[in-house]
Order: C-alpha cells, then sequence, then structure tokens
C-alpha cells in the first residue's frame, strides 16, 4: 500500500474543551473551570427520553409494560420454577443481587447488573450479546445457568395462565408457535424493562446549577467537587463513562482479570458478538418486528477484534450506591475498591496497544475518598 | 485530377437556388475558420440569417467564435452540421487588449467550458511575452484539459510560447500573424502542431490573382493553412459569401488538390474531429459529481496527486451516538475507486467498533461521494479519519485529525 504524505487539518468540533484537567489538591473545592462546565454539561440532563425497544413491537404499551413486570418475577419461566427475573434483579438493590456472581440454577460466572435506565444502552448483558432488551429477557430464561427453561415448556405454561393469554390478547392473536409466543412473553418483559427509569440525584441537580450558572449556591458537598475534577480530570473516568448515564455503551478492557477458574476464561465481549451473531432473536432475525434500519445497523456492522477479547461493557454508574460488589465478576466489593483498582492498575495488564488513557494514579488518601464521595452523588437518595 | 468547377452563379441566385441544409457539390465547399458573431451582430443580423449567407457561400464548416458567446450558441443550435463553436475569452467588444490580465475574462472562460462544448478557445489577442503571463498559462491548460485549439490572432512569438507550454495543444495561428509567407513557412516547418488561417489578408490572391510566395506556401504545406473571413463587424457577417466566393477564384491557380485542402480540408481535418470529440463529453454543468468537485471547500485535504476528500457534515458527531457522514472524493483516481471511510483513536491504539457501511450516492468523471452509516465514535477525544481510495491499480490513504467531546 502507498502511503503519501498527508495533509493534516484538525477540526475542532466543541471548542475550547479540554480533556485534561489539573485535580485540586485543595480540601477546598477550586472553582469550576469553563471548560469544565461545558464538559459537565454534557452530563445531562437527566432523565433523559427512553428509547424504545428494537424490534419489539409491544415496546411502550401499557398493557404490555404491566405484563412484563408480572412475568419478570413469575417463576414459570424456569424450568424448575424455582427462580424468576427478580430473583436476581432485586429492585430494592437497584435491580441486583448483591452478591458477586449471580446464583440461580447454576452459579454464573458474571456479576448481576443493574437494571435501572437499562434502556439507555446499546448492548444488553455485560458482553453485549443482546441487542434489543427482549433478546437480553429471552437469553436467561433458556440459559442453563440462569433460568434454565425452554421453549415448549414456558409456552405451555404461558397458555395455562389465563390472565396472561387474555392480556396477550389485547395485542392480537395469540402465537399458537410456542417460539413466537415465549418471544412474546419476552417482548412483554423487554417493554417493562424499559420503564425502570431512576430519579435525579445530587449530580443531577449541581450540574443543572452550573449550566444555570447558580452553582455559587449548590449546597453540593466540597468532596464530591473535589472528586468531580479528578473524575473528568487526571483520572479519565469521563472518557469512557460519559454522557448523562455515565456510559459511553461501548465495551472496553480496563484490566480487569477475566478467568472465571483454572483454565478457564469468560473473554466478554468476544463471546458477546459470537452470540449475537448467532442469536436468532437478534435485531436481523425473523423474531424482530419493526426494526428501523438504523436499530438493526449496529448489528449487521459490529466488528469482532482480537481486542474484543477481556472487553466489558462500560456500566453506567448512576445508583452505584445500590449495586455493590462491582465489575464483571463482583470481584471488588466496594466504591473505594473500584478506585483502588483503577488508581492502582498495573500497566502490564493493559495492552501497548489498548487504552493509553488508563495508567496508574498517584491518587492521594483525599484524592481517592473524594473520588468515592463524587461517585455516590451518583445515587438517589432512596430507591423506590 | 479533376477539378472541381467554381462557381460562376451570382450569390443572390444561388440563395434561391441551393437546397437548405444540402452541400452544393457544384462549387468547391468552404471551411471558414474565423467566423465571429457577436453581440452588435446578433442585434443586427438574426441567427437564421447568417445560416442562410454560410449556406449561400457553401461553407461546410465554420468555427464560430463571439463576444459574448450567445452568438456561437445560436448558430450551433441552428446548424449543428454546419457550426463549429469556439469560445472567445471576450465577454463583450473592447476587451482585446485586457482579457489576458483579467480575473473577470478567465472566470467567463471557466464558466463556459463547465456549460457549453467547444472545440476552441478564441480568437484571442495576445503578443509577445504577454503569453506567458497567468492567465494565458491558464487558458494553455485548459485548452489541454478540454481538448480545446488555442485560436491565437498574435505574433510569432507568442505562438511560440504558447506551443512551448504544452506538449500537446494545437494553434490556429489567426491572419498567419499578418506576416508573409517567408515568415509563415518557418513557423509551420518548425511546429507540427501548428495551422494558419488567413482571415482578413487581403494581399493574398488580390483581384484574384495569387502570388507568387503564398502559392509556393500553399504548396509546400497543403495541410497546413485554411481560410477564414473574420466577420469583426456586424456588417462583415454579409462578406462571407463574397469572401468564399474570392477565395474559390484565386485558388484556381493551384492544384486541385492543394486547392481543396486549403478550401476546406485542412479545418476540417483539424477541427472536425476535435469538435466530435468534445461533443460527445459530458459537461461539468450536466455532471452533478463534477459540480460537486468544482465546488470542494479548497481547505479540505487534498493529497499530493490532487486527489480531495471532504468529509460532512463534521459539527453533527457526537460521542458514541450512531452518525451518518458524506464522503466527497475527487481527483483522477477517484471515480471508479472504492472508498472507505474508517475512524481511530491512534493515542488510544483502537478504532471503532463497528465497520460502517457505505454507499455510493454519486459519482462521475470528477470522482464520487458516498454515504457511510453507522460510524460510532465511542469515546470523546482526538479521533483520526482514514479515508482509503483503492482503484485497483493505487491505492491512497488519507487521514485526517478531528476532535469530539
Amino acid at each position: 500500500m502507498s502511503v503519501l504524505s498527508i495533509h493534516v487539518r484538525t477540526i475542532a468540533v466543541v471548542v475550547g474543551v479540554a480533556v485534561a484537567l489539573i485535580a485540586t489538591r485543595s480540601l477546598f473545592a477550586a472553582p469550576l473551570a469553563p471548560h469544565e462546565r461545558v464538559l459537565l454539561d454534557s452530563f445531562g440532563p437527566w432523565p433523559q427520553p427512553v428509547p424504545a425497544d428494537p424490534g419489539n413491537e409491544l415496546s411502550g404499551l401499557a398493557w404490555a409494560e404491566a405484563l412484563g413486570e408480572r412475568l419478570f418475577a413469575d417463576p414459570l419461566l424456569s424450568g424448575d420454577e424455582q427462580f424468576s427475573c427478580a430473583s436476581c434483579h432485586k429492585a430494592e438493590l437497584a435491580f441486583t443481587d448483591g452478591i458477586p456472581l449471580a446464583v440461580a440454577t447454576g452459579v454464573h460466572v458474571r456479576n448481576t447488573q443493574g437494571l435501572l435506565d437499562i434502556a439507555q444502552q446499546r448492548w444488553f448483558g455485560w458482553d453485549g450479546g443482546a441487542d434489543s432488551l427482549w433478546a437480553a429477557s429471552l437469553r436467561p430464561i433458556l440459559a442453563k445457568v440462569e433460568l434454565n427453561g425452554d421453549i415448549p415448556t414456558v409456552a405451555e405454561r404461558l397458555r395455562a395462565r389465563p390472565e396472561v393469554m387474555s392480556t396477550l390478547r389485547q395485542w392480537g392473536d395469540v402465537p399458537a408457535d410456542d417460539e413466537a409466543l415465549v418471544v412474546l412473553a419476552s417482548k412483554a418483559i423487554g417493554a417493562y424493562l424499559r420503564t425502570l427509569e431512576s430519579g435525579r440525584t445530587p449530580f443531577d441537580e449541581y450540574r443543572d446549577a452550573v449550566v444555570a450558572g447558580t452553582d455559587s449556591a449548590s449546597d453540593y458537598p466540597a468532596d464530591a467537587r473535589r472528586g468531580l475534577s479528578i473524575f473528568f480530570g487526571d483520572a479519565n473516568c469521563s472518557v469512557c463513562h460519559f454522557g448523562p448515564n455515565f456510559s459511553n455503551r461501548e465495551f472496553h478492557d480496563t484490566g480487569r482479570p477475566f478467568f472465571t477458574g483454572v483454565g478457564e476464561v469468560d473473554p466478554g465481549r468476544y463471546t458477546g458478538i459470537q452470540r449475537l451473531r448467532s442469536d436468532p432473536y437478534n435485531l436481523l432475525g425473523g423474531f424482530s418486528v419493526d426494526v428501523s434500519a438504523h436499530d438493526e445497523r449496529k448489528t449487521r456492522t459490529v466488528t469482532l477484534d482480537q481486542n474484543n477479547f477481556g472487553q466489558w461493557r462500560t456500566p453506567s454508574l448512576r445508583n452505584l450506591a445500590y449495586t455493590a460488589p462491582y465489575t464483571h465478576d463482583g470481584s471488588l466489593a466496594t466504591l473505594r475498591d473500584v478506585v483502588d483498582a483503577y488508581a492502582d492498575i498495573d500497566p502490564e495488564r493493559i495492552h501497548g496497544n489498548g487504552e493509553a488513557l488508563i495508567r496508574p494514579l498517584d491518587l492521594s488518601e483525599q484524592q481517592r475518598e473524594d473520588l468515592v464521595a463524587f461517585l455516590k452523588t451518583l445515587s438517589v437518595e432512596s430507591l423506590p | 485530377m479533376t477539378r472541381l468547377p467554381f462557381c460562376t452563379i451570382p450569390p443572390a441566385a444561388l440563395l434561391v437556388s441551393a437546397p437548405l441544409f444540402a452541400q452544393d457539390t457544384s462549387r468547391l465547399p468552404i471551411a471558414d475558420a474565423h467566423v465571429h458573431y457577436s453581440h452588435d451582430s446578433v442585434e443586427m443580423t438574426p441567427p437564421e440569417r447568417v445560416i442562410e449567407l454560410m449556406r449561400e457561400a457553401n461553407l461546410k464548416l465554420a468555427l464560430v467564435s463571439s463576444s459574448d458567446d450567445q452568438g456561437t450558441q445560436l448558430l450551433t443550435a441552428l446548424a449543428p452540421d454546419l457550426i463549429v463553436p469556439g469560445l472567445r475569452p471576450y465577454s463583450r467588444r473592447g476587451q482585446t487588449g485586457s482579457w489576458f490580465t483579467s480575473d473577470e475574462n478567465l472566470a467567463y472562460v471557466e464558466r463556459l467550458i463547465a456549460t457549453n462544448r467547444y472545440a476552441s478557445i478564441g480568437e484571442f489577442h495576445l503578443y509577445g511575452a504577454d503569453a506567458d503571463l497567468p492567465i494565458p498559462r491558464r487558458i494553455v491548460e485548459l485548452a489541454e484539459e478540454h481538448n480545446l485549439i488555442l485560436h491565437a490572432h498574435s505574433d510569432a512569438d507568442a505562438v511560440e510560447r504558447l506551443l512551448a507550454q504544452s506538449p500537446e495543444v494545437k494553434v490556429i495561428w489567426a491572419h498567419a500573424g499578418f506576416d508573409n509567407p517567408a515568415e509563415i513557412a518557418p513557423m509551420l516547418e518548425k511546429h507540427d502542431r501548428l495551422w494558419a488561417d488567413l482571415a482578413f489578408r487581403s494581399g493574398v490572391g488580390p483581384g484574384g490573382e495569387l502570388g507568387d510566395d503564398w502559392k509556393q506556401l500553399f504548396i509546400d504545406y497543403p495541410d497546413r493553412l485554411m481560410l477564414g473571413t473574420d466577420t469583426y463587424t456586424p456588417e462583415r457577417m454579409y462578406f462571407i459569401p463574397s469572401h468564399a466566393e474570392t477565395a474559390r477564384a484565386w485558388m484556381t491557380s493551384l492544384p486541385e488538390d492543394v486547392a481543396e485542402q486549403l478550401a476546406w480540408k485542412n479545418a476540417y481535418d483539424l477541427i472536425t474531429p476535435v469538435w466530435e470529440a468534445n461533443r460527445d463529453t459530458t459537461l461539468a454543468s450536466e455532471d452533478p459529481m463534477a459540480a460537486l468537485c468544482n465546488a470542494l471547500d479548497a481547505s479540505t485535504t487534498t493529497e499530493e496527486d490532487g486527489t480531495t476528500v471532504s468529509i460532512t457534515p463534521m459539527n453533527e458527531l457526537k460521542v458514541s451516538e450512531p452518525v451518518s457522514v458524506t464522503v466527497t472524493v475527487c481527483g483522477d483516481n477517484a471515480a471508479d475507486a472504492v472508498v472507505t471511510l474508517d475512524a481511530s483513536m491512534p493515542a488510544h491504539g483502537h478504532g471503532m467498533n463497528y465497520a460502517p457501511e457505505h454507499t455510493v450516492t454519486l459519482t462521475g468523471d470528477a470522482g464520487q461521494q458516498v454515504q457511510v452509516d453507522g460510524l460510532l465514535l465511542h469515546m470523546p477525544g482526538n479521533w483520526e479519519w482514514r479515508v482509503d481510495i483503492d482503484n485497483g491499480t493505487a491505492k491512497i490513504s488519507l487521514r485526517e485529525d478531528f476532535a469530539i467531546q
């Protein structure tokens, strides 16, 4: 290939914004710099509009959402009728389970992810193996280690529930085909998951005050303010935990181990993409209804690359206070552990061609606590 | 050798007897390589009447250039079998001494080239070292780019300067520089891309008698000279038949084949192939891709081979939101190439997580436009576009930095 000399031109889409900020070492939070204010603006407002569940004809229908909520908590979906979605996704824990690795019909190799604001994501699951909420709902029903259901059994149980069948008839004829019926039930659950929105947090109040120019009167804690500057500054957290939901909705290798035992690994996004491609319930499949070209494009164009090996979806940081333990394998028990893991990261864990923005941080004890204080302000005061 | 009978019928009678749009085989056809039908002439003589005059003169071909160009276009539309349009670089009369330093005149020429088809640029007035000024140089470039003959009212010095600027361009030396045969001959001998017209040369065949020097010139260079009326005033349109008739008279002293060459074949053989080739080309004005490339922002990335790339809209890029952009690639290597756009974060050592979809939305000789869907720039910071242009024999890559926050 002949690569000729190139004239390079830089286009500044947003002028005047610098990513690197200088973390203050003062115990008192310094006033936000103008570029910090611009950056902060991009982390709101909150709440955000909730996108429809792609390929889901029941998305947005109140009756379907109500049915989905019932099915979410109904053990009829599991093989032995002992577990439901809610067994692991507990509402009082922001739809997590509080333990490192999920336990249902088997012990999972991954931590249960929270479901609040899940519709803001592009991919679902730590590995993004599902491209819609309904596909993400169907997968655990059929997974041996989760609900261990099967299509004929679940369909039979659904047909035996008059209230479920009568509700589904609001849509039209209930499918005679078992697989289509179970998919429809999954779409009802997907419609319900889309409604799981979280409320405003102290951070949101502060952000809005900054944007409105009234932050001088804000009672946002000083330690959180200092932590915010680290988050947006030297620590580079905001590069991946970007936007109002504190997630860029993509996947990264942050140096976390992913052995699941001796001789076994969980490759994360790498297998997620493979699973996505072979999933008959993806947005390119026949069960996807009214899916827009815009929505299905992500599934058609996503690339599988060796960089995906060991990548995990960037989780939202909202409501972290309720979702411990943390990371894909639940191996970090507290927020302070998470901060320490990043601050003291082993650079050998990051490939030379990897995310160059992740590096050991020379953070003081105070700065670490400030970061934790900031992260806590991303949670609602209490869960409903 | 059979000599063609020269006409002795008065022009007025010819007008009545000659069938319209049919060549009169009874008289030697004439190719008139020097006709103007400028704005004041258009006002005084309808184009239909001009064509009548040309038919009356039994013209086989007329190379017409006018100030402004409207007259040329009127005649071309009216008699495409007869008229070959030339592009005169003057929008009005009175620009003969200023056009070669006027950006307006150059812009006028470039606009007309993009709008209409021609066989030549000229007749223009240019002398000596002025031929090496930037605008005449650009005119030569345009002639080369668009397969146009130069029609130069010039001295020998300017003619040689024009020829030196391009290894391809052909020149019709108007009025043969008002030089005498002894001066014209060495120019023709020296430059095989030079032809000469005899317009407004009253010294050629006065009273129907051809001087020996001219006769020898025509014999020595039988395929290089041609006739022309030079209708430089409105009234002179009416001289076309008389000019033709007069020429037929003095050409009787030439060998028949030489006369035939001079009367029409030389001009015809030079001009017709050029015109036929140009007549079938796609104009920039008819080619949206060419128009797009012509209008492309000059600040976009430009490769050494002239390849130019534009990526729009840049102001709608958002972090981690699927976006579509349009990539416009212009250049000789771009038209039939496979164009792909990718993006990466060099400092992070990674690209996007998606292979965007490419749809060619517009193509043309000038390049192509490609819509790229499914771009997802999943992190804020410094990114780099990479545009690969692969035409099967050569592949070039262009990079451009940008930042999103």
